[in-house]
């Protein structure tokens, strides 16, 4: 339990900011945000246990909100299944361009990333040609999937919560029992040791950055049905610093090779509710921003002096 | 004892065949169309100087290295080794110099990693932990299976490459100088296990530049000269003499030239000084002197080194420098004093590992080839740095070359020569021939000496003992932070070290 504390100090923070979270409606808000912030967290988590960092995310999410409400616009009768299915597939295309980039052309993750970054913002815009996907865009039942759930009493386990809990114990099951799960863990400790053991890095890098595209993919068709809109320049924006500030909450180690699912989860938990704590209390996006960068620099520092206090010079 | 092989045709032979196998990094040739035979159930030495080839042959059979030609075949089969991976799968592993474990996964899943065991498309856990129980067991280990593997000793962390190696029931078995790192006994247990391993069957090669290992546990011996195979060996039948020779070519200048000093003017003085990791140090050392601090590992000397050095500071005490209070707060002033550290780790402390030799030795006095408005001349920079590389007899290709790609001795003598340029009065040096073969430490003791002839007050830590008799003037042997004796270079035994060192009777 003590290795929880600074996940669940966020969630601490959040309530103690506004008491008023406790009630159903709060809930039901801080509902609408989780899955957004878990379901990118995940690939994020896995990126950062295999050593890198992917910053591209927000706007991968950006692109395949787009590109699901332009073939929304296109067809608005398509099956949500197949709409899900565009979003997944967009991200894991751009992810795999990352991946290729980081693996294959053996580049640093942060320059690729941040190159990919502007790249695909500037993709989601060619693709918009000048154009937002207003909510007249998005069948209600896509957007639905955001509002109606599970009724737990007076708070709803909305469709994309759902979602986002299915895909945390996939990844969970991936990361405890299969052999490429627990590379991925081996290659971001010890990358060269992994390389004596036959782990392939390539395969490696390839994996995490695709499955991270992917979740961002996925990520981006939650953000068109909990927002019913999309426009190319902010769908997404930012969100990377978001997801990044979760993984660090949830004490992933930030060189690699350590991280617990089951602390990204609490993290994520906090972090939604900080987010519609701050929202609720009436302060702006600004200083939202400003407060994830200040948290993960200090878990950064957290993580350094951690480090260094094991190592006895 | 083993009985000799009768020698039949190569194509019928067993084993691991390595055969003309080349290599080059950038331009430089590492191996040179090299033969080796690795015989089931035979101990096979690949002994040579450092830079000699050894290590890059053990990694080319590896698959770490791909060759540029030759090939290499197991029981008569071709095998193409394109990675660790595919080399791994045909029974080859290399046991490494330094370990490198997963510190923050479990003891028992270190030991599987890549090659975990399934039930269905489940890693099955628990079979992962009770095999890794019976590997330890086997190599007589006690480890906790399940506990991270995060503060094992170096020697535990190789017993968990062992027993990974063990689980891919490697038949050919290459140890790449791996005894450096651990202590007498681990050293006999290891001996012990490649033994047994020989009595199994496996072919196994030893990369060592030590002749008492070569001649402790090899039945056959290979020696290794600037990339080429200079000649087989049965142990039986050689001698350490008659191998040295080979490995170095050309003849040993061991005799300590020691000359009389007569200079008395103190250099260098501690008094009464205490600090992290030493009590009430006190010595003094003459201009030209070498005095040699002696000791067993944890007894006080690096950290002793480092407080002169500045790196941390002395609580108490009087240190002097020319009769001039000595006193800094960090190796900058230190430097700027006149007292210069060389220290034991080379890649982590001493080496911009990725910089050319070049920028390497002009580093710390950056400033001496700059003209007035700091600009920096190229020119100035080498016609002073050749001289001094040239003295140490280093081997490099080009002032441009990143000191990563020079052999550990030659490694060493850029380090050297980078604080020699200093010209410091006082020049600390750590552990200056670890891990340094035969033929670049004899060029490196008669430097110091030579150093030492120029009026340098040299303080020399070092385990090696015979280094530390050899070149000392006088010896301070320490033991728990204190300096429990000093001998002069006439009265000190070997024998008599040791017993100060390790608390016996003096």
């Amino acid at each position: 339990m003590k290795r929880f504390i600074v996940p669940l100090l966020v969630i601490v923070a959040a309530y103690a900011l506004l008491p008023r979270l406790f009630t159903a409606d709060s809930t039901n808000s801080i509902l609408l945000w989780l899955p957004l912030v878990l379901t990118v967290a995940l690939g994020e988590f896995l990126v950062v246990v295999a050593g890198g960092i992917d910053i591209s995310v927000g706007s991968i999410m950006g692109f395949s909100s787009m590109t699901v409400g332009i073939v929304f616009k296109a067809n608005p009768s398509m099956p949500l299944p197949l709409a899900i299915l565009v979003a997944v597939v967009c991200g894991l295309i751009l992810g795999l361009i990352n991946g290729a980039l980081v693996a294959r052309a053996k580049l640093p993750p942060l320059i690729v990333t941040i190159g990919t970054l502007a790249t695909f913002r500037g993709l989601a815009f060619l693709i918009a040609k000048g154009e937002t996907i207003t909510g007249s865009y998005v069948p209600d039942s896509f957007t639905k999937l955001s509002n109606h759930g599970i009724p737990l009493g007076e708070v709803t386990l909305n469709w994309l919560a759902v979602t986002s809990i299915l895909c945390t114990a996939a990844f969970l099951w991936f990361t405890t029992n299969t052999a490429l799960g627990r590379s991925i863990f081996a290659f971001g400790g010890q990358p060269e040791g992994a390389l004596r053991r036959g782990i392939s890095a390539n395969r490696i890098q390839t994996t995490v950055y695709a499955l991270s595209g992917a979740m961002a993919g996925l990520g981006g068709a939650m953000y068109l049905s909990r927002f019913g809109q999309a426009q190319p320049g902010s769908a997404g924006s930012g969100f990377e610093l978001t997801v990044i500030a979760t993984v660090a909450i949830a004490g992933t180690k930030l060189t690699g090779g350590a991280g617990s699912i089951g602390k990204l989860v609490v993290a994520a938990i906090g972090v939604s509710a900080l987010n519609v704590a701050l929202s609720i209390q009436g302060i702006s996006d600004d200083w939202q921003t400003l407060v994830y960068g200040s948290v993960l620099l200090v878990m950064v520092c957290a993580d350094s002096f951690r480090r260094r206090s094991e190592v006895v010079v | 004892m083993v009985e000799e092989v009768e020698s039949k045709g190569l194509a019928d032979q067993t084993g691991l065949i390595a055969s003309g196998i080349s290599l080059s990094f950038g331009g430089q040739k590492v191996l040179d169309s090299v033969d080796i035979h690795l015989e089931p159930g035979r101990v096979h030495a690949i002994t040579g100087e450092n830079g000699a080839g050894k290590s890059s042959l053990a990694k080319v059979i590896a698959g770490i290295y791909r060759s540029e030609s030759g090939s290499i075949s197991f029981n008569r089969a071709d095998l193409r080794l394109k990675d660790p991976r595919s080399a791994l799968r045909q029974g080859i592993t290399l046991i490494h110099q330094e370990p490198l474990i997963f510190p923050d996964l479990s003891i028992g899943e270190n030991i599987f990693a890549g090659n975990l065991p399934k039930r269905g498309p489940k890693i099955d856990w628990d079979l992962v932990f009770q095999r890794s129980r019976d590997l330890l067991d086997k190599l007589g280990s006690n480890l906790d299976v399940r506990t991270s593997a995060g503060t094992l000793s170096i020697a535990d962390q190789q017993m968990l490459e062992i027993a990974a190696a063990m689980s891919y029931e490697a038949k050919v078995w290459i140890f790449d100088e791996t005894t450096a790192p651990l202590t007498p006994t681990e050293v006999a247990r290891l001996f012990g296990l490649i033994n047994e391993l020989k009595q199994q069957g496996c072919a196994i090669g030893i990369v060592t530049h030590h002749m008492d290992e070569v001649f402790t546990i090899s039945d056959d011996i290979t020696v290794l000269r600037n990339g080429k195979k200079v000649v087989q060996l049965l142990t039986q039948n050689t001698t350490k003499n008659e191998v040295v020779s080979h490995m170095v070519g050309r003849d040993l200048d061991n005799q300590t030239q020691r000359t009389e000093r007569t200079d008395q003017e103190i250099a260098f003085q501690i008094q009464n000084a205490t600090g992290p990791g030493f009590q009430a140090v006190d010595f003094t050392i003459h201009r030209g002197e070498i005095f040699g601090v002696a000791g067993l590992v944890g007894a006080g000397r690096t950290e002793l080194a480092r407080a002169i050095f500045g790196i941390t500071k002395p609580t108490s005490g009087q240190l002097k420098l020319d009769g001039q209070p000595y006193e800094v707060n960090n190796p900058g002033e230190a430097i700027k004093a006149g007292v210069v550290l060389v220290p034991e780790d080379r890649r982590g402390a001493g080496l911009c590992i990725e910089q050319s030799i070049l920028d390497n030795t002009t580093l710390p006095g950056l400033k001496r080839f700059a003209s007035k408005i700091g600009i920096l001349s190229r020119n100035k920079a080498i016609t002073t740095v050749l001289p001094k590389l040239d003295d140490l007899a280093t081997k490099y290709q080009s002032l441009d070359q990143p000191v990563g790609q020079l052999s550990g001795g030659n490694q060493q003598k850029v380090v050297l020569t980078k604080w020699l340029l200093e010209e410091p009065k006082l020049l600390i040096l750590d552990e200056p021939t670890r891990g340094v073969d035969i033929g670049a430490k004899a060029d490196v003791h008669r430097q110091i000496r030579h150093l030492a002839s120029q009026g340098v007050a040299i303080l020399l830590i070092s385990s090696d003992l015979p280094e530390v008799l050899s070149l000392s003037d006088r010896i301070g042997v320490m033991r728990k932070g204190e300096i429990v004796g000093t001998l002069a270079a006439a009265e000190a035994t070997e024998a008599l070290v040791v017993s100060l060192a390790s608390g016996g009777q003096g």
